[in-house]
């Protein structure tokens, strides 16, 4: 079982008004995740607070603040129960026969079809389809492709904090060669589309460490995202490429939707307040199953 | 229309030998023989019995009318202004009823159609599981807003059709609007102008009256509203005067007697819809949405929308509020939608559908596209998102065609195809000088209804290309508006006049919001200052004409005592031209820059300019007799800013002053202080007072020290209206110490200036609901200004350097006493809303 503990805080240069909010910070309830406990606490104490399904299948939260502050911090906890990586290279077959125009889905699991068009951050770009092109040669089975893909963007791109923002598009991440998780994810999705096949982002978090606790994951101390793609009868399957890993036990999936545009953690806009700051921590930690028996 | 085709025309012969319709087109008026259709026959001989010099004037009266009741297009980026007068031609369309009852039937079905193919979209999705209609339509189109799925979405309640009847006398529909459309209210004005013009001839004629429809669509409204248990308060929600139709928003509101609101009225709170007023926070429970959908929430849609309210899509999906039409039925208008809609009648209603499509073809099917590659000449192609409006590919040259079609093979599943439909012609006067030209029309239809049930307007909204033989047809392009009258059976007219249908629910009456309070304010401050300022240019130029007659000197010490007065109406002006003349005194193209020049503040068109935006912004509040004020008073700017002559001007400032009279005499009269009244007399008062005391100030520090001022008083009590009611108290004495007395202090005189604070504290006492807790904030500054003036004594202000020192100091600090006043109240009673700043 895995633990996270995320806070945000925006610290305002003047008083704000009023402050409206959306929230995507509780982990979804999906096949390889089960949802054991999950907390959201806002302060100032907000007013209309409450949760609904954002159109995905996602928790979203919506708050609303209508008093004097300078300062907003959203604290979230959960606890959820992972299951491990599934075997990937299992998958043998051929991967066009995956890019299906008759995608069914199971019932349960989030509908493909959306997801192999562009979306608001993830045009189609010629370029990063071919490059996408390299690793799903004819014929190649769908989980050896990917597992090549993932290894290709991880070898490929310079993971470089900074370097992009929440908004930068994905031509642009193309161009540089670096960016954060959210660009690699979005660089992922923008091939895998490109050649026909459904792929999500996945907003989350992964373990500060691997379960060995030798090699730290980059991305560990915040926010993470990473991608899912769409295998009839298996459902989402979700890779890391910033880490180089198939998502297994050492994440946890907060939302699935197209693009970061569609989830991020928290978005929202205050009246007054002058510029602001943000500080956001996370931390993730592997827990014992009976540690919360009790 | 077998009706029309079997009987034969009454006279047989030709009438109206002056009218010829188009080859090739279906003329509503004239059959293919040239005969006047059945339902067309009075109304051609009407036509007929009209010399054209008398359509001329029929139509000279319509435009004048348009004008006098402010009835307004915008039109974008077009510099002659942005309110131009729409342009309606008053010859309505005519429709048999055997030709409407069709059309009815068939529209009705269409919009529970929409209403139901909006829900599953939203919803199950039905439609794009079961194939009948393609992902990719709805997935890639822009307003197909995702966090509105699964969540509570109404019905529509108004829906249009856009219509043509093609060459066989079939009716085509061209496309739909579903998320706010527009139109309804004009068509309302229409039938007011046209009946008005076209005169007592009228009564000859059945035509199916409007009145029922809106009661129909305010009963549908007022079921939106989540809590039945009271009166639902009802509002209009508008983007505000940049609108291009935001008359419209505006006679609607006042119609239908709701509220007429923007973006930053309303605010939500624990995802209830609340409206900010004067003195509180009062819940809406309808909004009529005339922001497109992705504007209406900063938050959850466009971070960078100024239109919107934070929240408001939560309080859509919560069911708090009742959205007329939901946030998210942008997508309805998608024009890729016509083909599939026989497929989505069946599966959604069960029922054939009854109003045939115009040909579409959806470029993101390979066959359609092929087929709108191969005919692309022939073709008309639309966006599916109705950006960069229609292309006639036939009007392309031979490299832009290539362009387009390269355009369509790289994102086919943004376009779309449509056959050209050959519409029918009616005639209309819009060519001017009274002569009959046959115009391409098309019909926008409208209905209000429930999901389940839709009444339709009998009639539309006719609009006819702008000139003749073009396809066209629309606002921004120029078209002409036309009534459209449904000519009834006789028997049937009976139903139709019951206006108010029986069940009809009560709804809240209309609040004051706390925007429109501001802009009465500051209209009528703006307004007062003209006024002012009219009175004092007239007392100068009384002055500059006895000295450019006479040469007078005394004239011209009266000339330089006014001279600090007017310059401080626009004391930025730095202009040389108002420098270079000796400092002393200023001759006419001084004056004329402080009248007329629109881009000094402060001058008298600049003023009047800043009133007029700000009654404009509030238009739904107005009685017809103070617009009608303020129409005036907009054509004399106008005729003064392209007539600057100094005769004219003479002239145009007594019609200006008039006119601003007339607009108070009638503001005065017919707005009730509760709905707005009181804020647009505490603005001209506090102005009012506020200028005297500055005019007086500046008076007095200007007094010569030796010379009797006389002529100057004089010209002072001119300005200040009070020359009569002076003489008629002192005579002929005239000194400092009577002209104080009579203009500063004199309770009797109702122009005194303590007779306008006291007029000021009489409406104070309305924004103070409990009187037995005390005076107000406004109220103690008040007094801190009434009470040093009702102590005074004119004594103390017996010379030029008495009033220099004295007078003129204490009316400067009493100003600025007024203007925190004037500043506390706006800060107490006016929402200012700070701006927001996205959260990164």
């Amino acid at each position: 079982m895995l633990r996270v503990h995320h806070r945000t805080r925006y610290r305002y240069q003047h008083s704000a008004s009023q402050g409206y909010n959306l929230a995507w910070l509780t982990p979804r309830a999906m096949p390889g995740q089960q949802c054991i406990e999950t907390s959201l606490r806002v302060e100032p104490l907000p007013r209309g607070l409450g949760s609904r399904s954002d159109g995905y299948g996602n928790t979203l939260h919506y708050f609303e603040i209508h008093k004097a502050h300078n300062r907003l911090n959203v604290s979230s906890e959960a606890t959820v129960r992972r299951w491990p990586a599934p075997d990937l290279s299992a998958i043998t077959t051929p991967w066009e026969q995956l890019r299906s125009a008759d995608w069914v889905a199971a019932p349960g699991d989030l509908p493909p079809r959306e997801f192999s068009y562009p979306s608001p951050l993830i045009d189609s770009h010629p370029e990063i389809t071919a490059y996408a092109a390299q690793s799903f040669t004819p014929g190649r089975g769908l989980g050896d492709a990917l597992l090549a893909y993932n290894r290709g963007l991880h070898a490929d791109f310079h993971y470089q904090p900074g370097a992009t923002s929440v908004e930068t598009p994905v031509a642009e991440v193309w161009e540089s060669r670096s960016g954060v998780c959210q660009d690699f994810a979005h660089l992922a999705i923008a091939g895998l589309r490109g050649l026909g096949l459904a792929a999500a982002y996945v907003s989350g978090y992964v373990l500060t460490r691997d379960p060995s606790d030798k090699i730290p994951n980059q991305g560990g101390d915040a926010s993470h995202a990473w991608y899912a793609v769409y295998v009839p009868a298996l459902g989402w399957l979700q890779l890391d490429p910033t880490n180089n890993l198939v998502v297994g036990d050492a994440h946890i999936v907060l939302a699935i939707a197209r693009d970061y545009s569609d989830v991020p953690p928290v978005k929202g806009l205050c009246y007054g307040g002058g510029t602001h700051k943000l500080e956001v921590s996370v931390s993730v930690e592997v827990i014992a199953e009976d540690a919360h028996e009790h | 229309m077998p009706l029309e085709l079997t009987r034969p025309a009454a006279t047989g012969t030709q009438l109206l030998p002056g009218y010829l319709p188009m080859a090739g087109a279906y003329d509503e008026m004239v059959d293919a023989n040239g005969r006047v259709r059945p339902h067309w026959e009075a109304f051609a001989s009407f036509l007929d019995e009209r010399a054209p010099g008398a359509l001329a004037a029929v139509q000279r009266e319509a435009l004048r009318r348009l004008k006098e009741q402010g009835v307004h297009y915008h039109v974008y980026d077009d510099p002659e202004g942005m309110r131009r007068p729409w342009q309606l031609d008053p010859l309505p369309l005519l429709l048999a009823e055997t030709d409407w009852q069709p059309l009815e039937a068939g529209l009705a079905q269409r919009a529970r159609l929409f209403s139901l193919l909006l829900q599953d979209l939203y919803g199950p999705q039905r439609m794009l599981r079961e194939k009948l209609l393609p992902y990719e339509l709805i997935y890639r189109h822009p307003e197909f807003l995702r966090l509105a799925r699964n969540t509570a979405m109404s019905p529509l309640t108004l829906f249009a059709s856009d219509m043509a009847r093609g060459p066989d006398g079939q009716w085509w529909v061209l496309s739909d609007r579903a998320q706010g459309p527009s139109g309804a209210g004009y068509v309302l004005e229409a039938r007011m102008i046209t009946k008005r013009v076209l005169g007592a001839s009228l009564s000859d004629y059945a035509i199916a009256p409007l009145a029922q429809f809106f009661s129909h669509f305010k009963r549908h409204l007022a079921t939106l509203a989540p809590d039945a248990s009271r009166e639902p308060t009802i509002a209009l929600l508008s983007s505000g005067i940049g609108n291009e139709v935001y008359f419209e928003h505006a006679y609607m509101a006042a119609q239908l007697g709701i509220t007429l609101v923007q973006g930053d009225d309303l605010t939500v709170r624990q995802g209830k819809v609340y409206l900010k007023t004067v003195d509180d926070l009062r819940q809406v429970d309808v909004l009529i949405r005339r922001v497109d959908s992705s504007y209406c929430d900063p938050l959850a849609l466009r971070a960078e929308s100024m239109l919107g309210v934070p929240g408001l899509l939560q309080a859509q999906a919560l069911g708090k509020v009742g959205m007329a039409n939901p946030i998210g039925s942008g997508i309805l208008e998608c024009p890729a939608l016509l083909p599939f809609l026989p497929g989505l009648a069946k599966a959604l209603l069960g029922e054939e559908l009854l109003l045939p499509n115009v040909a579409t073809w959806w470029c993101g099917q390979p066959k359609e596209l092929a087929h709108v590659l191969e005919r692309l000449p022939a073709l008309v192609i639309k966006r599916t998102d109705r950006a960069g409006g229609v292309v006639f590919a036939d009007q392309l040259s031979k490299a832009a065609l290539e362009r387009l079609r390269a355009t369509i093979r790289a994102e086919p599943w943004n376009y779309l195809g449509q056959e050209r439909v050959s519409f029918s012609t009616a005639p209309t006067l819009a060519g001017g000088g009274g002569a009959l030209e046959p115009r391409n029309l098309i019909l926008r239809t409208f209905l209000a209804g429930n999901g389940e049930h839709y009444d339709v307007m009998p009639g539309g909204l006719t609009r006819v290309a702008p000139s003749t033989g073009t396809l066209l047809v629309s606002s921004q392009g120029g078209s002409w508006s036309k009534d459209t009258w449904v000519l009834r059976e006789r028997g049937s007219m009976r139903d139709a006049l019951r206006l108010h249908p029986a069940g009809q629910r009560r709804t809240a009456p209309a609040v004051l919001t706390s925007r429109a309070a501001e802009n009465l304010f500051w209209s009528a401050r703006y307004l007062e200052r003209c006024e002012a300022l009219l009175r004092l240019v007239r007392s100068y130029m009384g002055s500059l004409e006895l000295y450019n007659d006479y040469g007078y000197q005394e004239d011209t010490q009266v000339l330089s005592q006014l001279l600090p007065l007017l310059r401080a109406y626009a004391p930025a002006d730095t202009d040389t031209d108002a420098a270079t003349h000796a400092d002393t005194v200023w001759d006419y193209p001084q004056l004329n820059r402080l009248l007329l020049a629109r881009e000094l503040p402060g001058s008298l068109v600049s003023n009047l300019h800043r009133a007029l935006d700000g009654a404009y912004t509030v238009r739904d509040l107005w009685p017809v007799d103070s617009w009608r004020a303020l129409e005036e008073i907009e054509a004399l700017v106008e005729y003064a800013e392209k007539n600057r002559s100094v005769v004219l001007l003479e002239q145009v400032l007594q019609r200006m002053l008039n006119a601003v009279l007339a607009f108070w005499g009638a503001a005065q009269e017919s707005l009730a202080l509760t709905q707005g009244g009181l804020w647009l007399h505490l603005g001209r008062r506090i102005e009012r007072v506020h200028g005297m005391l500055s005019n007086t100030a500046a008076f007095c520090e200007q007094l010569p020290g030796g010379d009797d001022p006389a002529r100057a008083l004089e010209a002072l009590l001119d300005a200040n209206s009070c020359v009569v009611s002076h003489r008629r108290r002192y005579g002929s004495e005239l000194s400092l110490a009577t002209v104080w007395l009579h203009l500063l202090l004199e309770p009797t005189n109702p122009r005194s200036l303590l007779s306008q604070l006291e007029g000021f504290g009489n409406l104070l006492r309305y924004l103070n609901p409990t009187p037995l807790q005390g005076l107000s904030e406004a109220q103690r500054r008040l007094l801190g200004i009434t009470t040093p003036l009702q102590l005074a004594s004119v004594k103390d202000w017996n010379t030029a350097e008495e009033c220099r020192e004295r007078l003129a100091p204490l009316l400067r600090q009493l100003a600025e006493q007024l203007a925190q006043l004037g500043s506390n109240l706006e800060h107490r009673y006016f929402q200012h809303t700070q701006p927001f700043t996205q959260l990164g």
